[in-house]
Order: C-alpha cells, then structure tokens, then sequence
C-alpha cells in the first residue's frame, strides 16, 4: 500500500501545481449536491478500482505524465486575458448590485422619513411654542404652576426622544435631519447585515413597510455577496487543496478575527473620544457577530461613517471565512455522531478530493474506450470474463506490474512462480 | 447474540447488587434503543438553554448592583437640573429663552442613557418607583438575544466587569447555539426531504420558503392579538426579530418562553432555508465563469493521467461514468482523443494486455476451487 499512496500524493501534488485546477477543486468538494450524485453512482467502486492500478504504472509513463501537466501549464497564458475578464466579470456586477441596492434603499428611507419626520417637528414645534408663551405669562403664578408647567414640558420632550426626534432640532429645522443620505446608508447597511443597531429606525408606516420588503430582498443578496467574497479568501488561504482541514488553519482564521477586531478597537479608540479601548472592542465585537445592541454606534463627518460601513463588510467577511472554516467542519461531525449513514456521508466529504480526480480520470477513460473500442472487442471476444477478475486481485499486482517491466520472461517462468 | 446476552443478563442479575442491576438496565435500554445518538444532540440543547440560564444569573449578579447605583445617580441629576431651570425661571425672565434651551439639551444628553431614561420614565412621568431593568426574566431575554445574535438592545451592560463578560459571553456562546440551531435545523431538513423524496430538492425548498414567509405573518397575527401592538408592528417585529436585526423599537408584552421559542424556531427556519436555497446559489455565484476553463483543463489533465492506466478497466468505469460524462462533453473527450492518437501513446497498451491476459486465465482456474462466495460475486459482477 505504500508505494501506492506515495504515488497518489505525488500526482495529486503535480495536479496541484497550477492555480486554476485549485478553486475547481474548491468547489467541488464544498458542492454537496455533487457529492450526493458521487456517493449513489457506482463511481466509488470505479475509484477503488483506478486506486488499485495506479502502482501499476511505470516510471517512464510517470515522467510523460509530468511532462504533459507541463504543457498543459504552457497553454493557459493563451486564454489568461478573456478567463480573468470572464472570471471577475459576475462578481464585480454582484458586488456592484449590492451597492447599488444599499444606495438606493437609503434615498427611499430618506425620503420616506423625512417627511414624517417634518410632519412630527410641525406638531412638536407647536406644542414648544405654547410653552413659551405660557412662560412668558408664569410671572404672576405660583410656584407650583410653573413645576406642573415645566412637567408637562419635560413630558412632551421626554415622549419627543422616545419617538427619535430631538427637540433641540426645532430650533434649526432646515440644516439638520436625522434622515441625511449618510445616516440613511449607514441604517441601510446595518439592516441588510442584520446587526441592526436601533439607533435610527423607521416611524412611519410607510417606513416600516419598505423596511420588511427591504429586508426580505436585500438580506439574501447581501449575504450572498459576503459569502461570495469570503470564498475568494479561502481561496487564497488553501495552498494545498489535497490536505484535509486542519486545525492549524482554524485557528490561523480565528486569530486573524480576533487580530482584525483588536485593531480595529484600536482604531475606534483613537477616533472617537468617549470610548475606551474596552468600549471599542465591545463595539467590534457587538457588531461583526451582528448582535448590534446599539447601546454604541459611531457618529460622526462622512468619511467616519463611510469607513465604518467598510469595517463592517470586511469584518463580515472575516466572520463567514471563519464560519466556513470552524463552524461547517464542527456542525457535519456534530450531526453524524453516532450515525453510521452519516458517518459514510462525512468520510466521502473527507476523500471527496482524491475520488473526484479518479472519477473525471474514469470520464475520460470512457472516452478513450469508445474511440479504442472496436480494436479491443476485435482482438478480445473474452474480454467480460477477463475484465472481471483482475481489479479484485491485489495478489496479481506484482506480477502485472513484474511482467510490464520485464516482456521477456517466457511462460514456463510465469507457470512456475504460481 | 440474543440468547448470550440473555445468559449474560440473567448471570448478572443473579450475581449483582441493586445498583448494578440499575446500570446494566439502563445499558440495555440504551442498546435497545439508541439512545446515545439522541441522548448527544439532546445535550446539546440542554447546554444551550444552561448557557443562557447560567448567562442571565451571571449578568443580574454583575449589572444589577451597577444599576442601582446609577438609578439613584440619574435621580438626583434630574432632580438639580429642575431645581436649577425653576430657579432661573423664577428669578428673571430676561434669559428664559436661553434657559429653556439650556435645560432642553440636557435633559436630551441624559436621556440618550438608556438606564437614565428607564429611571426617568418612571420616577419623574409615572411618580412611581422605578422597576428593575435587570431581573432574571429580563435578563434571561438579553442572554437569549446575544447567542442568537439579534441584540434588541432594551438592556446591555454598562460596567467594564459587565462588557468584558460579555465579550468572553459571546464568543463562547454564539458558535454554540448556532451549532445547535444547524443541528437542529438539519433534523428538520431530513425529515422533510425524507418524506418528499431527496432526488428532487425543489418541493423542500419551496416548502420551506413558504413557511419562512408565513412565520413572520402568524406571529405577528398572535402578537396583535395578544399585546397593544398593531399588526403591522407586530409583523415589522417579527421580521427584524428572526432576520436577527433587532432594532429593540417595539416592546411587546411577551412571556419570556414563548419570546425565546419565537426566536429559536424563526432563526432556525431562516437557518434551514438559506442552507437548502442559498448554498448552492453561493457556490453557483462563486464559480460563475470558471466552469469552462478550468473544466477543460481539468478534464484534460485526467485524461492524460488515464493513458497511464489500462485502457480495459477504463472500458468498464466508462460505462459507469456516462452520466459524469455528459457533464463535461463529447467535443472536449474527443479533441484530447485525437491529441492522445498523435502523441501515440496507445501503443504502450498491448504489451500489458498480453501479460494480464495470460495471468487472468490461470487466476480463473486457481481461485475458483477455493472459495464459493467469491464466485458467486464474481457471477454478480459479470451480471
């Protein structure tokens, strides 16, 4: 079995030499549907058969082998430019739909919003202004009068921030608005990542209702996108499609995590004044596992706010490529402890790599044999009989194998060793 | 087997105490009806829920000293800001305006805490004493709404001791229970792909989106029912509540029980939905656009790897492999054919062909005195 294994490993690894053949293979082996069709098809017992002759091959087929691999490195320059244009093409579109979907929702919000909110700074403005007049007239009163006076007022303003509006922008009605096209895409984005901070919120009816169909649609699309983008990072991080996942590269995932949020405290610990570096990181922590109590939430100039919005994706995205690379492994042996269905359904998923090379090999065989077919049948009446001996018979290896390397030995020879 | 273990059960019984008699009982339930699967994932909840309820104690222990410290705090503030704003409107009435303002703000500032907001309200507006914020119902709620991370927000901690347990709280918890909800949830996903068959996954997928789509309308329906909350908040509610937004706007009148069985089973629907929808359109996505290429290639290089294999055996896995045939296309097998012809490696074949043949006849004769069974799967195979 030694030599064997040691040959798999040194063609696997000669396969793995070109970096388009890595994301195929990627693919493949997270494509769960594909693994289900490669399960109920005999393709396992064709791949037990394949591993089996794979020793038999000689040294001199061996170096043809990496030669060829060698010319076919040699071919890809050829399609480099239209493969790359074809390759980022959708993803940018993705990516760019995304955006567009966040920059359109927040031009709605405001819109939306802003008028309810004129409507309610109308009827606040009112009541304000009684109250001032009414102060005007409490210097014939009673000191009680003015205590009821000023509850009453303290009521209005208290029920004024219950509903998010602020009395102090009655005084400046026309330069500030808690709905600016900056909060908007900031509210936007919380929403479509599903942290939802709380501090900006919806009052109108019309609001809320926009918000459910926002959420219905974009959420989806949203995590789509992440999901997209952060399997371009596990991308990068398999050098070796071949090896099985580690531990050594979760916990390489998971400190990088942590890392990013550590600096990312940093960063918010210098921005904003009134946050400690336990407070930032709380704030990190908080938002990229989108609990987003919204207790803490950044507020500031443009720029401020638009990095933080990119904090947010990228930290995302650290979190999926961390769920995908802890959390799919953990849930899979979870669920199939104790199971012995299941169990055979997670060791496919761990060989699915090797067994997806031998079975497309298999595919090709198949067209290789319809071409050479009629010679075969021509020379070899037999050849059922004969076929179904030899792929169970490990003792028949060596001397297969004996007789390939050395044609000259003559029959007698052969009858005498059996 | 069965009369062993009968014998073993009955020598057991003579021989063994009380206690051992309990073990061996409860070893036989167990075999007989496996319960040690159920008995993991059965676990697994029950340490979701001690999560959240060791959670809830730990945060009323920590958040609750904390929050009476500061109730008495706001009081007091509130109580000089009035006293300061009456003694300036009292004493004159040129610089009303500018006190007016002056308080407005303040009172805005220290509203903007939400625990100064929860001891306003109830002190200065309802004359009542101020409830606790932190109580075990309210707090077994904010433990709930971390590790299903929708993060209402109606409470948080506000001391350092607090946030740090928190941090510690989350990173700890949140992969726990969305391990559990995925466990869960595939529980769910193979009973119905069971029930609707497995070789078509558009009638699950369907099945489930309808669901995830009434959810949201049967609880909200519940809710307006049950609570002042109208039907439309009540819907708006539950959608941002199992999509784990969470604004924390709306606050019904809920039991703490049904809120988290609310939100478990709606993130767990969510969860099985996206995975049985969502998967595949997120590895579809992902490998737009590189199918064709790489396919090719990849498709090449196998081929190449089997001119080193007997051509016979690939006779026979071909005929098993038209399926994953069609998947790749005549054209591409027939282009690296005709380049394989003129490389000529083909001629290496015979060769080998010869020496297995004679092999193979001899095997026939030499195994088939040997064993039947082997025989017979032989017949099985030629079939």
């Amino acid at each position: 079995m030694h030599p064997r294994g040691k040959f798999l490993a040194g063609h696997l690894s000669a396969f793995c030499i070109t970096p388009t053949t890595t994301a195929l293979i990627s693919r493949n082996h997270s494509d769960w549907a594909h693994l289900q069709l490669l399960r109920r098809t005999p393709s396992s017992d064709a791949g037990n058969m394949n591993q089996i002759h794979f020793g038999t091959a000689s040294a001199r087929r061996r170096n043809a082998m990496i030669l060829e691999n060698n010319s076919g490195d040699e071919d890809a320059p050829k399609q480099g430019f239209l493969a790359n244009l074809r390759l980022a093409l959708f993803h940018l579109v993705l990516i760019f739909a995304t955006v567009a979907y966040i920059i359109a929702g927040a031009y709605l919000f405001t819109k939306i919003e802003h008028q309810a909110e004129l409507d309610r700074y109308q009827s606040y403005h009112t009541i304000y202004r009684n109250f001032i007049n009414n102060l005007y007239q409490s210097s014939n009163r009673s000191v009680a009068d003015v205590e009821n006076l000023i509850d009453t007022f303290t009521s209005i303003n208290f029920r004024a921030f219950k509903e998010g509006l602020k009395p102090t922008d009655f005084l400046v009605p026309q330069e500030t608005s808690r709905w600016s096209m900056i909060s908007a895409i900031f509210f936007t984005t919380t929403v479509l990542t599903s942290i939802g901070y709380g501090n900006l919120i919806p009052i109108s009816t019309g609001g809320k209702i926009f918000c459910v169909g926002y959420a219905i649609f974009g959420i989806p699309l949203t995590l789509v996108t992440i999901a997209d983008l952060a399997k371009f990072v596990a991308d990068m991080l398999i050098m070796d499609p071949t090896e099985d996942p580690k531990t050594g590269r979760q916990l390489l995932v998971l400190v990088f995590l942590l890392g990013y949020m550590t600096i990312s405290a940093c960063v918010y610990t210098i921005l904003e004044p009134m946050w400690s570096f336990l407070d930032s990181f709380y704030f990190c922590l908080v938002s990229l596992l989108t609990v987003g109590f919204g207790d803490l939430h950044p507020v500031g100039t443009v720029e401020y706010m638009l990095c933080s919005i990119v904090f947010i994706f990228i930290g995302l995205i650290l979190t999926t490529l961390a769920v995908d690379v802890s959390g799919s492994v953990g849930i899979a042996k979870m669920h199939s402890i104790g199971r012995g269905f299941d169990a055979m359904k997670m060791l496919n998923a761990l060989r699915v790599r090797k067994s997806e090379f031998v079975a497309k090999g298999a595919v090709s065989l198949s067209a290789a044999a319809r071409v050479a077919g009629r010679r075969l049948d021509g020379q070899q009446p037999h050849q059922p009989r004969w076929f179904a001996y030899v792929p169970k018979d490990a003792l028949t290896i060596p001397y297969i194998d004996e007789s390939a390397n050395v044609s000259s030995r003559t029959t007698t020879t052969t009858h005498t060793s059996i | 087997m069965t009369v062993s273990m009968e014998e073993n059960s009955k020598i057991q019984m003579l021989s063994a105490t009380s206690k051992d008699k309990k073990v061996a009982t409860d070893r036989s339930l167990l075999n007989k009806y496996h319960l040690g699967p159920l008995a993991l994932h059965t676990g697994l909840v029950l340490s979701c829920v001690t999560y959240a309820l060791g959670g809830a104690y730990l945060f009323l222990s920590i958040e609750h000293p904390e929050e009476l410290k500061r109730r008495e705090k706001a009081i007091r503030e509130f109580q000089d800001l009035k006293q300061q704003f009456m003694g300036n409107i009292t004493s004159g009435i040129e610089n009303s305006e500018q006190s007016i303002e002056i308080y407005t703000k303040k009172l805005i500032l220290m509203l903007e805490d939400a625990h100064n907001a929860h001891a306003f309200e109830y002190f200065f507006l309802n004359h009542e004493i101020p409830k606790d914020m932190w109580t075990f119902s309210s707090a077994l709620v904010f433990t709930t709404t971390t590790v299903i991370p929708v993060g209402y927000g109606y409470i948080f901690p506000v001391s350092a001791y607090g946030r740090m347990c928190l941090i510690a709280y989350a990173l700890l918890g949140i992969p726990l229970t969305l391990v559990t909800m995925a466990d869960t949830g595939k529980f769910a996903a193979q009973l119905v792909t069971r029930w609707f068959g497995d070789n078509n996954m558009a009638i699950p997928a369907a099945i489930f989106v309808c669901l995830l789509f009434a959810y949201p309308l049967v609880v909200g329906f519940i809710l307006c029912s049950t609570s002042n909350i109208t039907y439309l908040d009540s819907v708006y509610f539950s959608l941002t509540s199992i999509f784990t937004i969470g604004f924390g706007d709306l606050t019904p009148d809920m039991n703490v029980i049904h809120m988290v069985l609310f939100l478990a089973v709606g993130v767990i629907l969510v969860t099985i939905t996206l995975d049985i929808v969502a998967a595949e359109m997120i590895d579809r996505v992902h490998y737009m656009g590189r199918h064709v290429g790489k396919a090719k290639e990849l498709a090449g290089k196998m081929f190449q790897l089997a001119q080193s294999l007997n051509m016979k055996q690939g006779l026979v896995s071909g005929v098993g492999q038209l399926h994953a045939l069609a998947r790749f296309g005549m054209l591409v097998g027939r282009e690296e054919v005709d380049k394989t012809q003129e490389d000529g490696i083909i001629a290496f074949s015979p060769d080998v062909m010869d020496g297995l043949e004679f092999m193979d006849t001899l095997s026939i004769y030499s195994r088939r005195s040997r064993r039947s069974a082997e025989n017979s799967a032989r017949n099985l195979f030629l079939s």
